[in-house]
């Protein structure tokens, strides 16, 4: 009897610990995906920012100051484009090992925001962007790569030397780059995400009220970026 | 057995949630580590950036064009090199290192940043659109629109909406501030406060100039005069020349001023339709007496190749004349090195029309050309409708005097 009680007891017993550490494991699993999701995106943004940052602030080198207007070529929410001198000698070259030569010809970096990938929550559609930059440097190099996605298409601001928005393009001294970036289980789990917003049963205001609870909680990186060039 | 069993179980925990732990750790270390980099690059470009300002003003203190040295700060350290890459042009190089610890290799990780600012101390006045020593309290007002860089060693005022297309520098700030809610004038050029400019008054350059170009003739013939001369120029690049006391003769611009420079020790009356490129300098006064246009006209032709640089150590005078009271029109650059660019008679001289300008304008004291009150119009002298030429961003009349300012020509990071 007391064997059967034993056993009875210990599969009681084991049963409870198993089911608590299922719940456990499942837990710790969603949090490790979570903290690593995070870190990565972390990782990602400041990468992102780096090399906008690099670029950004060669923004005008070598033009002379009475082309300074010239600078700026392009100077859209979605669309930046800007001339500087990128192999102009070997201490003032961009560092990127297929330059190899040096010279005194304008180059030019552009960097463009575009349609990634759309994830559709039926009410809501989610779109992601990507970064494009583009760098031509004489004689004939180009390269092309895409540097990141991002939740928010508008990422340039223009503004003036107190940071008010201008809207003519010689009159910019300042540009503001915005990344954001969504809650990774935003951009990666559908499921979870439809889990969520129907936690209640079908309800179209709460799922509205979640979407924008979960959309609430993405990431975002701001930079305001000076060109000494440009500010002459 | 239950015992036994229950043992295994939470050892079997433990070494579950042990690993788990160790991999979330390893997550908050991630984080911990991008937060890391990103402080140990923001010191290292910051130190960069207080090693370049180190060095900036040390240039500018010293004039030293060459030198090296170690700078430290904030934990990292900068390689300084200064040194000449051009005539005018000074390369101020740092090299900024700092260490980082690489968890995954465990391991120090050497970071570096590269900077460079080329700086340049000379610059034609002429690039300045308008340049006061003083601007004696007179107030940029709603309607003036300015292309071109405007610099004064006081305080620029404005009241109302006046447009600077150009950058605008003055030493001791302005009024109101551009900051503030106050302020209604649009500066898109940019401004900066504290900025601190001399007029130059060493003329040796123009004044070495002319006696070359003089060649040993003697003085009122060529380059170099000690009489009052009225130049009335001709758009065939000849000038009518009358020196005080002589009669008239007609002579090549060319000829007389073979080096682009004439001096003189005496006024200097000046009008007519100039061709050629050339300097006049004295140390008394300049008389505009008539318009005094370029042959081929900038505003036509933004390659004309005519330049003429009026400089005087005392005023630049819009004669008060007839030919000057239906509007006047001026194609110069124009300085007066201790007084001013102003109107004969400004306040009892008639209504005259416009100033039409053309050209830049230095002046030690802001001189004035008409007088006006708030809603009640022009009382006497001038309107002024003065533009930049913006050949003078990148040309000046041969000769023209040069401010010795150090500034920046490029920036490299």
């Amino acid at each position: 009897m007391s064997i059967v009680l034993d056993i009875v007891g210990g599969l009681f017993i084991g049963g409870f610990l198993m089911i608590i550490a299922l719940t456990a494991t499942d837990t710790a699993t969603t949090e490790f995906y979570n903290y690593n999701s995070d870190a990565i995106i972390q990782q990602n943004l400041s990468s992102m920012s780096e090399v906008i940052q690099y670029d950004l602030r060669k923004m005008g080198f070598g033009i002379p100051e009475q082309f300074k207007s010239t600078i700026l070529q392009t100077a859209q929410p979605s669309h930046l484009k800007f001339l500087a001198h990128l192999n102009s000698n070997p201490i003032c070259k961009i560092g990127d090992p297929n330059v190899t030569t040096i010279d005194n010809i304008v180059d030019s970096i552009e960097y463009r925001v575009v349609q990634f990938d759309s994830i559709d929550y039926v009410d809501t559609m989610i779109v992601t962007y990507q970064i494009r930059r583009d760098i031509f440097v004489s004689p004939g190099y180009h390269s092309s790569i895409g540097i990141g996605i991002i939740g928010n298409q508008n990422a340039f601001r223009y503004l003036d030397q107190i940071g008010r928005p201008v809207a003519v393009i010689n009159q910019v001294q300042m540009v503001e780059v915005t990344l954001t970036a969504y809650d990774p289980r935003i951009v990666l789990s559908t499921d979870w995400i439809d889990s969520k917003v129907n936690e209640v049963g079908y309800n179209e205001e709460f799922r509205k009220r979640e979407l924008r609870r979960l959309l609430r909680a993405s990431y975002w990186r701001q930079t305001r970026l000076i060109s000494k060039n440009l500010k002459r | 057995m239950l015992g036994k069993g229950a043992i295994l179980v939470v050892f079997g925990f433990i070494l579950a949630f042990s690993m788990y732990q160790v991999r979330m750790s390893s997550n908050v270390m991630a984080t911990a580590d991008n937060f890391n980099t990103e402080f140990v690059e923001t010191m290292i470009h910051e130190t960069a950036l207080s090693a370049m300002n180190f060095a900036i003003n040390k240039v500018w203190q010293t004039e030293n064009t060459s030198d090296s040295y170690l700078f430290r700060a904030n934990s990292c350290s900068s390689q300084v090199d200064v040194f000449i890459v051009g005539a005018d042009t000074t390369q101020i190089r740092v090299r900024t290192w700092g260490y980082l610890f690489d968890t995954e290799m465990q391991e120090f990780r050497k970071e570096e940043r590269d900077m460079s600012a080329f700086l340049a101390y000379n610059m034609p006045v002429s690039k300045y659109f308008w340049f006061s020593d003083d601007e004696k309290g007179v107030f940029w007002i709603t309607g003036d629109t300015v292309w071109g860089p405007v610099h004064t060693n006081k305080t620029i005022k404005t009241d109302g909406n006046p447009v600077f297309y150009g950058k605008v520098t003055a030493k001791l700030g302005f009024s109101p501030d551009p900051t503030s809610k106050k302020n209604e004038a649009d500066y898109f050029g940019g401004w900066e406060a504290g900025v601190e400019i001399e007029i130059p008054t060493d003329m040796s350059s123009l004044t070495n100039a002319a006696i070359a170009g003089n060649g040993g003739a003697p003085k009122n013939t060529k380059s170099i005069y000690d009489k009052v001369v009225t130049f009335d120029f001709q758009s065939d690049g000849s000038v009518i020349r009358t020196v005080s006391g002589s009669p008239p003769d007609t002579v090549l611009v060319t000829d007389i001023a073979p080096t682009g420079a004439i001096i003189s020790s005496k006024d200097i009356r000046v009008k007519g339709t100039f061709n050629g490129n050339t300097t006049i300098y004295t140390t008394g006064n300049i008389w505009i007496d008539d318009d005094l246009v370029y042959a081929d006209n900038p505003k036509n032709n933004p390659n004309s190749d005519d330049l003429l640089g009026l400089v005087a150590k005392d005023y630049i005078y819009i004669t008060d004349n007839a030919a000057n009271n239906t509007d006047v029109h001026i194609q110069a650059a124009i300085m007066s090195i201790e007084r001013s660019f102003t109107a004969q008679n400004y306040n009892s001289r008639p209504i005259a029309g416009i100033i039409d300008l053309t050209g830049s304008v230095c002046q030690y004291h802001r001189g004035p050309v008409g007088t006006f009150s708030f809603g009640g119009g022009i009382h006497s002298g001038f309107l002024k409708r003065y533009r930049f030429d913006p050949r003078f961003s990148t040309l000046s009349p041969t000769n023209f005097p040069y401010l010795k300012s150090l500034r920046l020509v490029s920036w490299w990071e």
